[in-house]
């Protein structure tokens, strides 16, 4: 049970790549958090600065309270990590492995790690290099939940992985979550995936934090307004530079509207004689996450739909 | 061996609506239809999680708007038990302001899919059988309760054409 508090952390990287400007939020305890963005948005090593296992060039990550970095205060797996392609000894047996990584850990729950192993059908007299991809990362899964983490951080712990491993997972770190009240961070582009298991969403773009809020919050905050009118009354409100997106299909024009920067301008059109129709509804989390994450000027319906 | 719970009533989670809401749905149909009666144990929170994929705090909203509506009660020590329904007190007003706009959709849909109002009207009838009973009739959800051996059929939703766009979006 700890809060994640990302404090105004910026890294760059030796090459002189800037891969996060003054990314800052805090995420409560028991949160599952989504973390999106395009390939190179950074979400990689606002991760890692969370595993304490890189520097940020500035800021700092806590949990609780503690410097992400401070080793001595993480030792015995309180911030777990997982990432593609996990670096794993080869030449272990998985059973070999398990027993041999289990007392470096304060927490290590061996029967949780048993069950987890067999829920995932990880065969454990196979050699580490012989597993299959999917194989490494449900070995790096289980290393990464065995030892009751109060922070996992799970970067694209998807990839590879086939449906039912994918559930199995997801499942696992549900239970976690129910049980402990681990909080965790995910970075995955399989958002009908992961959807559901999240209560918080972050959006990295370019290295800037788009938004990082409940996701709730954020369902209140952005709303579709969908008018129906005369043509040239909707292409006057379309021009407008007030909105998030515009998409327009015949007499149907939907705005998305951000209620922190714009008020919601349903009185206004109300007393517009050639719109007709004005409704608002809730933005589809699904299409929210792919407006925050590329930011896409005003398209036709025609174009979205190709 | 770890067996993932299975739910005792059918969720099918679509996108574009809270999952809170669907799930909420699913169970109260299953306890108004009697496939779950008073007094069986209903999931637990992490039951729920696990089966359906769902963040534990989305759960528990589900199990809370069901005790707020009276469809559930914590035991302590137990869980979470299913409760009667209690009597309804006439028709609630603001339920019913929400069910006529989802109406006026519905017979605009109906109307464009070449339905008349006789044959909507002959469509609601039968899913409300399907799920309760027979209207009226003081055995309400015997119908579905004879059935539970047999896996409930789960009678999709309809979705409109736009709220179809709106998931794959």
């Amino acid at each position: 049970m700890m809060p994640v508090l990302v404090d105004h952390v910026s890294h760059r990287y030796g090459t002189g790549t800037a891969a996060l400007h003054d990314v800052a939020f805090a995420l409560p305890a028991g949160a599952i958090l989504g973390l999106v963005g395009a390939n190179g948005a950074g979400k990689s090593t606002l991760l890692q600065c969370c595993a304490g296992l890189r520097t940020p060039t500035r800021g700092a990550v806590r949990i609780g309270g503690h410097d992400a970095r401070d080793r001595r205060a993480l030792v015995g797996g309180t911030v777990t990590w997982v990432a593609a392609d996990p670096p794993l000894p080869a030449h272990e047996t998985v059973a070999a492995l398990l027993r041999w990584v289990a007392p470096l850990h304060a927490r290590w729950d061996t029967s949780f790690a048993a069950m987890l192993v067999d829920r995932l059908a990880l065969p454990t007299a196979q050699r580490v290099d012989r597993l299959s991809r999917g194989g490494r990362m449900k070995l790096a899964l289980v290393l990464a939940l065995a030892p009751r983490p109060a922070v996992l951080i799970l970067d694209e712990p998807l990839a590879g992985l086939d449906v039912p491993a994918r559930d199995d997972v997801l499942r696992a770190v549900l239970g976690t979550v129910a049980d402990e009240g681990t909080t965790v961070l995910l970075a995955s582009h399989e958002w009908g995936e992961i959807e559901t298991v999240l209560d918080h969403l972050a959006v990295l773009r370019d290295g800037r934090l788009v938004v990082c809020d409940r996701i709730e919050t954020l369902q209140a905050r952005f709303r579709r307004v969908t008018l129906t009118g005369t043509d040239d009354a909707l292409d006057a409100i379309a021009r407008g530079d007030r909105w998030l997106g515009t998409q327009r299909a015949g007499r149907l024009l939907t705005l998305l509207v951000d209620t922190d920067a714009t008020p919601l301008p349903v009185d206004e059109f109300a007393s517009l004689s050639d719109v007709t129709q004005c409704d608002v509804d809730d933005v589809p989390t699904r299409e929210l996450v792919r407006r925050l994450t590329y930011g896409t000027p005003s398209t036709r319906v025609a174009e979205v739909v190709a | 061996m770890h067996v993932t719970p299975v739910l005792p009533f059918p969720v099918d989670l679509r996108p574009g609506d809270s999952p809170v809401r669907q799930v909420a749905r699913a169970a109260a149909r299953a306890i108004l239809g009697g496939v779950l009666r008073p007094g069986d144990r209903f999931p637990s929170v992490r039951e729920l999680a696990e089966a359906l994929k769902l963040h534990p705090n989305t759960a528990q909203k589900v199990v809370t708007q069901l005790q707020q509506e009276g469809l559930l009660v914590a035991k302590p020590g137990v869980g979470t038990i299913v409760q009667a329904p209690p009597p309804a007190a006439g028709p609630d007003e603001r339920r019913r302001a929400a069910l006529e706009a989802q109406l006026d959709r519905l017979v605009v849909e109906a109307r464009q899919a070449g339905l008349d109002d006789a044959a909507l009207a002959a469509m609601l009838t039968a899913r409300w059988q399907a799920a309760f009973g027979v209207p009226g009739s003081t055995d309400d959800g015997a119908s579905a309760r004879g059935r539970t051996d047999e896996p409930v059929p789960d009678v999709p939703t309809p979705v409109s054409p736009t709220a179809r766009m709106r998931g794959r979006a």
